[in-house]
């Protein structure tokens, strides 16, 4: 759910990476916090377990001129990706605007990736939503690994809704395509915002 | 709930000024507004060293936690959470449906005191949420644009 | 305005109180006066449990609403009332008024009545 604060001229959005387990949500994260300008952010906050792996959720909010005349906040969460980690998984859903779906592009992770996409839609029917409800990227990411799934292979499994989205191949760990995903899915929750507000205005 | 929340500059000034009124009779050192997602509605009080916005985010998700572990044992839900510290205290309640409110204070006021007034502001504040709530985006929105 | 914890202060001042406190339902201190002998969390716990038990009492013996609860002992009194919001009680000495006790106190749970009466 967006907000849209009149006295504060903020405009604030939910990000949500999700996506299997190691497959490089809180390393797009971190990239994003290394990258972004102090001004532009705050610290990022993981609640983590001692192996790195994410617990609960990664936070890290960011400030943009995105919209005319408002300050633009984004959100953005990742989930944990191991599978028992379902309770919190969903937790972190409420509220979403918007999903990164963050797959492993190595073989032996299709199957892991496209049981990842099952489980987020389950997550969200649990909020009333569906698919088609949030606006929603792909990215095909370790690009990098010899055995890398080819990307139509990847479109195969993952974009195989009524409505096909955009997808961005990546390289995590090395930044590559990590802005290129969160620009495409930004503009994407506010061009919905903006088209929902038009629209309610008639 | 809503797709969208909208805040008049109105609204916000009745938000803020409850969390003020509640501070100034709880003798409490900061109050911070939220709904569940952890977005921040109002911050008011002492804010030097601390990150609002990351508090929001870490109650939120102390509060939906605690909310799953009440499912799983029938309770209903736990209304207030409490997490005392040696100086500084924190007391978390539920404001109507969707909204959350944080205190935190010292050992200057006690626990019942910040509960008996947090209670009292919760009733305000679920007042005005509930009419942010209810409005149907006829808001006046003018002419939002992305910037190219 | 005054503050519901200058309204218990105050009623301290008053002469022959040696203490005050006000105590929510369920036992927790809202605001206390005491002198440090005496722990808050104690007198707490017994205050509310003589107030839920006094009000049961006199609605059970038909004796309409309580009004307050007087405790001697040989050293001083103890003063109960209900304030809403949770019971207000002093301390006092031996050679306390009991008129005017009592009287302050009434008055100070009017006064907290109208501070809290958003919230219970
Ligand atoms: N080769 C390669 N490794 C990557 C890439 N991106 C991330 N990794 C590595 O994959 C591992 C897991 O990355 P994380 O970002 O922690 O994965 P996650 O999706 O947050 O995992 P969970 O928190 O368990 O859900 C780390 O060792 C990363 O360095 C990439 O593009 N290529
Ligand atoms: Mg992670």
């Amino acid at each position: 759910m967006s907000t849209v604060n009149f006295a504060t001229r903020e405009i604030t959005c939910k990000i949500v990476y999700y996506g299997p387990g190691l497959s490089g949500k809180t390393t797009n994260l971190l990239f994003i916090h290394k990258k972004v300008p102090a001004k532009h952010r705050s610290d990022m906050v993981s609640l983590a377990t001692d192996g790195d792996r994410t617990l609960f959720f990664d936070f890290l909010p960011l400030v943009t001129n995105a919209v005319k005349g408002f300050s633009t906040k984004f959100q953005l969460y990742t989930v944990p990706g191991q599978v028992f980690y379902n309770a919190t998984r969903k937790l972190v859903l409420q509220g979403v605007d918007g999903i990164v779906f963050v797959s492993d592009s190595a073989w032996n992770r299709m199957n892991d990736n496209h049981e990842s996409f099952v489980n987020m839609k389950e997550n969200l029917s649990e909020y009333g939503l569906t698919i088609e409800d949030v606006p929603y990227v792909l990215q095909f990411n370790k690009r990098d690994l010899p055995d890398a799934a080819p990307v139509e292979y990847m479109n195969h499994l993952l974009n195989r809704e009524k409505q096909r989205v955009p997808h961005f191949e990546s390289i995590a760990i090395r930044g590559i395509g990590v802005f290129e995903t969160l620009n495409a899915i930004s503009r994407m929750v506010l061009v919905k915002l903006i088209s929902e507000l038009s629209q309610n205005k008639e | 709930m809503p797709r969208h929340r909208f805040i008049t500059p109105d609204e916000q000034k009745q938000l803020d000024s409850i969390l003020r009124e509640l501070l100034k009779n709880s003798d409490a050192k900061t109050a911070i507004l939220l709904d569940h997602g952890g977005f921040l509605m109002s911050t008011q009080g002492f804010t030097e060293h601390i990150d609002p916005q990351t508090i929001a985010v870490l109650a939120a998700g102390a509060f939906s936690t605690t909310r799953e572990l009440a499912k799983m044992i029938g309770e209903e839900e736990f209304t207030v959470m409490f997490h005392q510290g040696r100086r500084d205290h924190i007391h978390l309640s539920a404001v109507g449906k969707d909204a959350l409110l944080v205190i935190i204070f010292e050992n200057t006021t006690t626990i019942g005191m910040v509960r008996l007034f947090a209670r009292e502001a919760a009733k305000k504040l679920a007042s005005i949420l509930r009419i942010i709530n209810q409005r149907k985006s006829e808001a006046p929105m003018g002419n939002i644009k992305l910037q190219q | 305005m005054a503050s519901v914890k200058k309204v218990v202060e105050r009623l301290s001042q008053v002469k022959g109180v040696v203490g005050s406190i006000l105590v929510a339902k369920d036992g927790l201190v809202v605001a206390s006066n005491l002198s440090v002998q005496v722990q808050d969390e104690i007198v707490a716990a017994m205050v509310s449990a003589v107030g839920s038990t006094a009000i049961k009492a006199t609605e059970m013996m038909e004796q309409g609403e309580l009004r307050n609860i007087i405790i001697e002992g040989n050293n001083g009194k103890l003063f109960l009332t209900d304030a809403d919001v949770g019971y207000l009680g002093v301390l006092t000495s031996t050679e306390a008024n009991m008129g005017l006790v009592r009287l302050e106190l009434m008055e100070a749970a009017e006064t907290l009545k109208k501070l809290t009466s958003g919230a219970g």
